[in-house]
């Protein structure tokens, strides 16, 4: 029961244009920045959107083909959603929320509500709050009982859309668990749309980068967040990453300028820098540091024990330094400061 | 401001004046046995069974035409909900000489139409139904269509995903949601079709115990006995204020 997806959809100005294929065995994570095209990708996964191209294959069923105009309504798709914003029926209670899907699909009214009312406790929601309608729920409450409202259905295919966004910083690291967990027991194939990083490495195995309708990455976790190839998932994981052409001992970058690296590339590449090797100066350093270059210190937050530091030069870059320092170098008043990363801790691979 | 809260006054003394004749005339102390009467009752009958039957045309006509307005965009829209609309403005006098044109014997459907059981219409109780939805099915269609607007669609796509067939969300989803909607349509619906009379003479006459209902008993009572007239008039006005204080959380606001 392997899902196989080319999506094109056009929608505004929205051009979604990817091929994504998730296994049973895992947890897909769908990433991006806001508008890039990750709810539209579930509505057309969900049949709320037709395809302009492509086509969805769940298993052996093909679930839609823009060529053929194929096209199963999804309440014909045994795919269920966990809606951003829960969208529970305001008039029904927790319990009949739940047991909707079960009606729906034949079940006895008290056979349903039996079955919802053990949804609802597996995903810990009190009994309390069964009859209770969602207008009286907390978020968290009401997310669990989304959740319960998908699973209910046995679906083949569970998408859920930033399930966590809704909820309050309270109730999150909670409903994290309790979503975690009930991920790893559903059977069929899972995909969560997220824009939170914490979420997607908590809840999934292997992460999709969408960005501006296309896949800009792929793979496990562990690979996409050491070697991001786009400045959003480098941002996302609070490192540098710089795009340009290999030339020997040299990556030229499209500003002009270039780093000197210790490694020998050639063609398109990546080089990543972690903030904490970036050293400042307040004057023209005078280390063994291979590539130093002027800027000045535009931001300055602090994040626990350190405290970052945005250079605007050629290029951009961000530092990370202990805040004793950060006081000491007088970054919080701006000003004209030097950069120097060396050539070893930049991390170079192809493009 | 001292002219303009005259003419307020003057506007309202015109609207509450002619209230207020209507009570002092009327005979509160035989007002039992005037409703008690025989013709009375008949026309009261009549209105009640006539009334529902109109809502009950209007719910299953107006209620799918109002969510093609809403829902399906074709060309023409515009004018086929001013036409829907028209009888709201349209003198019902006028839709009375109408229905006579299309449903009368000699009518655009109905010389074929009165072969067949059930008609003709004109001068019967189902004319009576027909000439009373014809009025009043507007103001249904009106108040749904603007319900089904404003209803977030993302809760029929969310019982979509959990497998409910179109007419399941229908009745599980969009009624109830669009319920408040729905109920102040019908009750304004209904309360037209009550005092409609224009319309009900003219294509479906005044006759006593078949298609006299209440407005058109008033009317014809007014010359013979005021007093019922003036008593049957009460009753109609008892039923619009309580369906006004029904919809006052919608329309008359909270202050």
């Amino acid at each position: 029961m392997t899902l196989v997806a080319e999506v094109g959809v056009r929608l505004g100005a929205l051009d979604l244009d990817l091929a994504l294929e998730a296994s049973p065995d895992e947890v897909v994570a769908v990433v991006g920045p806001n508008g890039a095209g990750k709810s539209t990708l579930l509505r057309a996964l969900a049949g709320l959107v037709r395809l302009g191209r492509g086509r969805i294959v769940l298993g052996d069923r093909v679930l839609a083909d823009a060529r053929t105009g194929a096209h199963v309504a999804p309440e014909g798709r045994r795919v269920a959603v966990v809606f951003q914003d829960t969208l529970l029926f305001p008039h029904l209670s927790a319990l009949d929320n739940v047991a909707y899907g079960l009606r729906a699909r034949g079940a006895g009214r008290a056979d349903a509500r039996r079955r919802g009312g053990d949804w609802l406790g597996r995903v810990g929601l009190a009994v309390d709050h069964h009859h209770s309608r969602p207008g009286r729920l907390s978020g968290g409450q009401a997310q669990r009982v989304a959740l319960a409202r998908a699973l209910a259905t046995e679906p083949e295919l569970l998408l859920l859309d930033e399930p966590l966004s809704a909820v309050d910083a309270a109730a999150k690291g909670h409903l994290r668990r309790v979503l975690r967990e009930r991920l790893a027991v559903t059977p069929g194939v899972r995909l969560v749309v997220t824009h939170d990083p914490v979420d997607a490495m908590t809840l999934a195995d292997r992460l999709v980068v969408v960005e501006d309708g296309r896949v800009t990455q792929e793979g496990p976790i562990a690979e996409v967040t050491t070697r991001p190839r786009s400045a959003w998932v480098a941002r996302l994981v609070g490192l540098n990453l710089f795009r340009g052409r290999g030339e020997g001992g040299r990556l030229v970058l499209p500003g002009g300028s270039a780093l000197t690296v210790a490694t020998t590339v050639e063609g398109p590449a990546f080089a990543l820098v972690h903030p904490r090797a970036v050293t400042l100066h307040r004057r023209p350093p005078e280390s063994s540091a291979r590539n130093a270059w002027a800027g000045r210190a535009a931001g300055l937050h602090f994040e626990g024990d350190r405290a970052r530091v945005e250079v605007d030069g050629t290029p951009p870059i961000v530092a990370e330094v202990t805040p004793a320092a950060a006081t000491e170098l007088r970054l919080a008043e701006g000003g004209r400061v030097w950069v120097s990363v060396k050539a070893t801790e930049i991390d170079v691979y192809p493009g | 401001m001292k002219r303009t809260a005259l003419l307020a006054g003057a506007g309202m003394a015109l609207m509450v004046l002619p209230l207020a004749g209507l009570l002092q005339r009327a005979p509160w102390s035989t007002l039992g046995t005037e409703l008690a009467s025989r013709e009375a009752r008949d026309a009261l009958g009549l209105s009640l069974v006539s009334s529902l039957g109109a809502l009950a045309v209007s719910v299953v006509l107006g209620v799918p035409l109002a969510w093609i307005l809403a829902r399906v965009p074709f060309p023409g829209r515009a004018l086929v909900r001013a036409l829907v609309m028209l009888p709201m403005v349209l003198p019902p006098v006028v839709g009375g000489v109408a229905l006579l044109s299309a449903f009368g014997r000699r009518g655009l459907l109905g010389s074929w139409l009165g072969s067949l059981p059930g008609f003709p219409l004109p001068f019967t109780l189902r004319g009576v139904v027909l000439a009373q939805a014809f009025v009043a099915m507007p103001f249904l269609v009106v108040a749904t269509e603007a319900g089904l607007r404003q209803l977030d669609r993302r809760h029929e796509e969310a019982a979509a995903t959990l497998g409910a067939r179109p007419w399941r969300r229908f009745r599980t989803v969009t009624v109830p949601l669009i319920a408040p909607s729905l109920a102040a349509g019908a009750a304004l619906c209904w309360a037209r079709a009550l005092g409609e009379f224009g319309a009900t003479i003219t294509f479906a006459g005044n006759l006593p115990g078949r298609t006299r209902t209440l407005p058109t008993a008033i009317y014809a009572g007014l010359q013979t006995r005021p007093e019922g007239a003036v008593a049957l008039s009460l009753v109609l006005l008892a039923v619009c204020l309580a369906v006004l204080v029904a919809l006052r959380g919608r329309w008359l606001g909270t202050t």
